[in-house]
């Protein structure tokens, strides 16, 4: 997605005093996150560092930064619903809210419950602004691993959040298509984070061959995706509940390569991540990709095949 | 001369009389709008949850001049990040509705938007029950009033061309 149209993003979304110090004053294309809490000064994430935000740009010294309100906080997830939160409540109740174009906002405040189950969000406390980034080529080290030889091997990459995850997916499908490597790509975009899909036009996976299924549960959009589209290759992100690896058990059965993410911050966190058991003895993925923020979000730490032996150890993207 | 004169007051009684019944009918029509409009964002967020704007642009046609400019006033707002929603904002080219009922009105708008589907349908019914009540209040007023009005002003230009003739 070009700059112009994330800038127009954040004039719609964002009080002036904000907008016009992270659009003017802070060197945008670096930007990763901006957080508000109510009270607090805002922090921004710039080039994997967290600094404050103030009138004259950022700075470290968190007296002249400027504070949130919870007027602005509101008035953020009131105008990034496009004025309508009742249209966007089914996201806001799993704590998250994606503006057109994939910058996922996710939420903190006091959750309404009935009948057990999170119905709503209100008195909203603090929220995190994550900006979408095209870094071009950051998965062509890895390409090679996952396609090998003409044969496709089913991936999981890994990482803490914020290291680059999403970015390597639509790095990835956008590798396939450039190439003319012909396989449909169905990308399963459960909060429209990762193809950033504005009305039926996915703003930031760039690809000839790709599908995509948004705002839809991974476990349904994996069973619904593959009868439907019939892809060759599979992706979606954050990958983790019970359901989700059930599902892709399901998919990477039917004969569908797979691409997928999850949180972890190494090979020794993800096999002791319970739901994860039947995956890793099952050997489903082929190839897992380890990545992390070290030396800026994108950094290789590791390339491990099905038996977590390494392929590759270190090197950044 | 004279005839001409008198034809000129009686013509003009009438038009104050019709510009009287115009607007307790335009209140009537008003407040038939508001309701109206309650009723299609209840559907409307009931069923396909469609945001605001849209649900405002797909309907502007159905409503009368008056509401329609407090809509338009509304769209500025939600069009323009900056602004405040004021009485300034939504009532700029009306003349209809009292202070009160401004503040009724400024209230609903300023609640649009901002709750889960279910508790904004409740609130927009419960903002529905007290426009009706505005609108019962200005279709009796447009009873009592408006063609009355228009009659008595019609019958006090007779009374002055009989006092001047």
């Amino acid at each position: 997605m070009n700059k112009l149209k994330i800038e127009k993003i954040f004039m719609n979304i964002f009080p002036s005093k904000i907008h016009s110090v992270v659009l003017g004053k802070i060197n945008f294309s670096q930007l990763n996150e901006i957080r508000l809490r109510v009270g607090k000064p805002i922090v921004v994430l710039l080039g994997g560092l967290s600094y404050f935000l103030s009138e004259n740009g950022i700075t470290n010294n968190f007296e002249s930064g400027i504070i949130a309100t919870k007027q602005d906080i509101e008035n953020i997830v009131f105008r990034a619903s496009e004025c309508s939160i009742y249209a966007v409540n089914e996201q806001i109740k799993k704590g998250f809210l994606t503006v057109d174009g994939g910058v996922r906002i996710g939420l903190a405040g006091e959750c309404v419950c009935e009948n057990e189950k999170i119905s709503t969000i209100k008195n909203f406390s603090s929220l995190v602004v994550r900006v979408p980034h095209k870094i071009r080529n950051c998965s062509l080290p890895v390409l090679g691993q996952i396609l090998e030889n003409g044969c496709f091997h089913n991936t999981l990459i890994i990482s803490p959040p914020g290291a680059g995850k999403t970015t390597f997916l639509r790095d990835f499908v956008y590798q396939l298509s450039k190439r003319n490597i012909c396989l449909n790509v169905l990308a399963i975009d459960e909060r429209g984070e990762l193809a950033g899909t504005c009305g039926s036009e996915s703003q930031l996976l760039e690809s000839n061959f790709c599908d995509v299924v948004s705002y839809v549960s991974k476990s349904d959009g994996f069973l619904l995706g593959v009868r439907a589209l019939s892809p060759s290759v599979v992706v979606c992100d954050e990958i983790g509940a019970k359901n989700d690896l059930m599902a892709l058990e399901y998919v990477c059965n039917c004969g569908v390569g797979v691409v997928a993410t999850a949180h972890a911050s190494s090979i020794e966190e993800l096999r002791q991540k319970p739901n994860f058991n039947t995956i890793i003895e099952k050997r489903l993925f082929e190839r897992y990709v380890v990545l992390s923020g070290r030396e800026g979000p994108g950094t290789i730490e590791g390339i491990y095949d099905k038996n977590f032996s390494p392929i590759i150890i270190g090197g950044k993207i | 001369m004279k005839f001409v004169l008198l034809g000129i007051v009686v013509l003009g009684m009438g038009y104050i009389g019709f510009g009287i019944l115009k607007f307790y009918q335009k209140r009537k029509r008003f407040f038939e709008d508001t309701t109206l409009f309650c009723n299609k964002l209840c559907v409307d967020i009931s069923f396909s949850k469609e945001n605001l704007k849209t649900i405002i642009n797909q309907n502007l046609s159905s409503f009368g001049k008056e509401f329609k400019n407090i809509l338009e006033g509304y769209l500025f707002y939600l069009d323009n990040n900056e602004s405040v929603l004021s009485q300034d904002v939504l009532f700029k080219k009306n003349s209809l509705i009292k202070d009160p009922e401004k503040e009724i009105l400024l209230q609903f708008f300023k609640d649009l938007g901002r709750l889960d589907a279910s508790n904004q349908v409740l609130e927009i019914q419960n903002y529905k029950e007290r426009f009706s009540t505005s609108k019962k209040q200005a279709e009796e007023e447009n009873k009592k009033f408006g063609a009355l009005s228009l009659k008595l002003m019609l019958l006090f230009g007779a009374l002055v061309v009989i006092i001047l003739i």
